[in-house]
């Protein structure tokens, strides 16, 4: 199993297999990731394709640590496809569209009132705390690595995620087991 | 740095743990502290156990279960980004194309094309795929130029207000005109995409008809 370093070392080196494995082992993670902000599959993969492309075109030496650049790239599109969706007004009753135009996938959504809750009140927080909820719940990462990608202090990442968990509490009170 | 395992902390501190722990990275020598924090502090006690409930509650929100498919396509999906990078690029090449009004004329200039390292067979084809559709693409945006440019000497404008005013005008059509080649680069970007087998030869055909379309050939 070849690891992540060791792919985008041989990405660096100029190896198109390198890339294409790299898209492979990402591209699924970086839909993962911006689907959580998005709400939206094809949204996200536009995101995720718009982030890789960046990967292949951005001048080697300047993504420094790689993952936490393609993290980073996504968080920040995301937040721009989300600010001018609110300047727009065109949020369909909050940001998070959980389900998009797929009808299967909108029942399933329908389905669990519970996901479909705790969807709403994600999106609604603030996005200082909204990107930390994200990363450290859903995208898995350590909360070292969550304060790189947002370039904050790990503290403060703890903070905004304890912020975050009490404003949660409170607006799914009604889920609760 | 030792910790005293004894040494009060305070709630904020107890918070950041209180994190560490419900997210499993609390380091072991913390935890009597946190504990004793928590044993005095109803409070902390109460949002901890709080927080615990939201965590679990958090997990219920699965993911769309077509977000999985990109990994049975990630074939399909390397030349996806390979042919959607051919389309931005052109699409990026053709908005550095300025339109400019100075000394009472009018300067189209192009932007330089980006070099794109050669670093292997497959690198150096995609690159002559986007030269070539660059080249076309900015051949037919040369062309309007060129009609503009005789529209403009009819015209004979030479107050500098009513320049401006056309240079605008002519700017939106060039917005136009740029829009139209993008979306038509982009259409062929996808119609590649959805192609399942695509072999390296398919992706040199790519190209022919990105340029016939540039140029604003009919098949
Ligand atoms: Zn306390």
């Amino acid at each position: 199993m070849t690891t992540d370093h060791e792919l985008f070392r041989r990405f660096e080196n100029g190896s198109p297999d390198a890339f294409q494995a790299l898209v492979r082992s990402w591209a699924p993670r970086l839909d993962a990731l911006a689907w959580r902000f998005l709400g939206d599959v094809e949204e996200a993969r536009d995101v995720r394709q718009t982030a890789l492309l960046r990967l292949w075109t951005a001048p080697r030496a300047a993504t420094g640590r790689r993952t936490t650049w393609l993290h980073r790239v996504v968080v920040n599109l995301c937040r721009d496809r989300l600010r001018s969706r609110r300047l727009r007004g065109r949020s369909d009753g909050g940001d998070v569209r959980i389900a998009s135009a797929d009808p299967a996938a909108a029942d399933a959504a329908a389905r669990d009132e519970v996901a479909r809750r705790v969807a709403e009140a994600v999106a609604s927080l603030p996005e200082a705390e909204r990107d930390v909820v994200v990363l450290k719940q859903y995208a898995d990462l350590s909360f070292a690595r969550v304060a790189e990608i947002l370039d904050i202090p790990a503290t403060t990442a703890k903070s905004r995620m304890w912020r975050a968990l009490a404003k949660l509490r409170v607006e799914l009170k009604e889920c609760a087991p | 740095m030792t910790i005293d395992p004894r040494a009060p902390i305070s709630c904020e501190d107890a918070r950041a743990l209180s994190v560490d722990l419900l997210y499993g990275e609390l380091d072991r020598a913390e935890q009597p502290r946190l504990e004793r924090h928590l044993e005095s502090c109803a409070e902390c006690r109460d949002q901890q156990a709080g927080h615990q409930d939201v965590r679990k509650l958090l997990d219920r929100w699965r993911p769309d279960p077509r977000i999985d498919e990109v990994s049975r396509n990630s074939r399909r999906t390397w030349w996806r980004v390979a042919s959607v990078a051919a389309a931005l690029f052109v699409g990026a090449c053709l908005l550095g194309t300025r339109v400019s009004w100075q000394d009472g004329s009018v300067t189209f200039s192009f932007a330089a094309t980006a070099a794109v390292e050669e670093q292997t067979d497959l690198a150096a084809s995609f690159h002559r795929l986007i030269e070539a559709a660059h080249r076309e693409s900015n051949d037919r945006l040369r062309s309007l130029h060129e009609q503009i440019l005789i529209e403009l000497e009819q015209s004979e404008r030479e107050n500098d207000a009513a320049g401006a005013a056309l240079v605008r005008a002519l700017e939106r059509r060039l917005v136009r005109e740029r829009r139209e080649i993008g979306a038509m680069i982009g259409r062929l970007a996808r119609a590649a995409m959805d192609e399942s087998a695509l072999t390296r030869n398919a992706f040199h055909r790519m190209g022919a008809p990105i340029a016939r379309e540039a140029r604003g050939d009919k098949r």
